[in-house]
């Protein structure tokens, strides 16, 4: 089963973005995902606002998992957005969220999907990986720091 | 179950929360959420962004209160499953495709 380790790419890492709002932060995610993927950033950010209208996706703990199906998507994809200011984003325990890991899929990617909301409410459930995470600044030893924490839970 | 439908079976216990889905495209494979309020909430966040009809089976000491913490009101059946049913979560969402 492909985990986010497989996907988190150092260019898919947005530190100290400033956004105040949804839609912001996921035009955002659209002009990585175009840049570096040539996926269309409309259609990024459409599928992330498609899926919020649903309900948020915010976990709580200042964690938000956006995630979107694309169709015609060959793999899935990942970016992890941390916003200079942490963001109301209708949190189930009402607090701002300050760590996005967002998700794009293909429309048939069932197992992936939930594997990854698995492995990244077990990551951040625990403390010291949130501190850990908190303290990086740089997007490579972020990527390393989500690689060695599942590798060590696995 | 419609070849549209998504069954998801889910062992709640104490300290585990296992979680496997079946849908006519592939092979059943399970995962393990931690039993938080993260993973609580991820499993919420999942299930209610599925587009397609849900079949939700639980078993386990935890089912009944995961069962209401989670399950999403539209467009999805909840069975709760005594465990000499089904204890696995594959096999619960097996259950979950062959109920009516």
């Amino acid at each position: 089963m492909i985990s986010i380790a497989d996907i988190l790419l150092p260019e898919d890492i947005l530190l100290d973005l400033e956004v105040s709002g949804a839609a912001g932060l996921f035009d955002e995610v659209g002009q990585t995902m175009q840049r570096w993927h040539g996926l269309p950033r409309v259609v990024v950010a459409g599928a992330l606002a498609q899926r919020e209208a649903f309900g948020s996706t915010a976990l709580g703990l200042g964690v938000a998992i956006p995630h979107g199906r694309i169709k015609g998507l060959n793999q899935s994809h990942a970016a992890y957005v941390r916003p200079r200011r942490p963001m109301p984003f209708q949190s189930p325990d009402g607090k701002p969220v300050s760590d996005f890991i967002v998700l794009l899929l293909p429309e048939r990617a069932t197992d992936t999907h939930l594997g990854i909301l698995a492995s990244v409410s077990s990551l951040f459930t625990d403390p010291r990986f949130r501190d850990a995470l908190h303290a990086c600044d740089d997007p490579y030893a972020i990527q390393a720091l989500f690689r060695s924490w599942l590798a060590a839970a696995a | 179950m419609s070849p549209a439908d998504l069954c998801v079976g889910v062992v709640a216990c104490k300290n585990t929360c296992e979680v496997a889905t079946l849908d006519a495209s592939g092979t059943p494979e399970h995962v393990r959420f931690p039993v938080s309020q993260l993973g609580r909430a991820a499993l919420r966040v999942f299930l209610a962004g599925q587009s397609r009809p849900l079949r939700l089976a639980v078993s386990g000491d935890a089912a009944m209160g995961l069962a209401f913490a989670v399950g999403p009101a539209e467009r999805c059946d909840i069975y709760i499953v005594a465990g000499r049913v089904a204890d696995h979560p594959v096999a619960l969402a097996r259950y979950a495709a062959r109920a009516l």
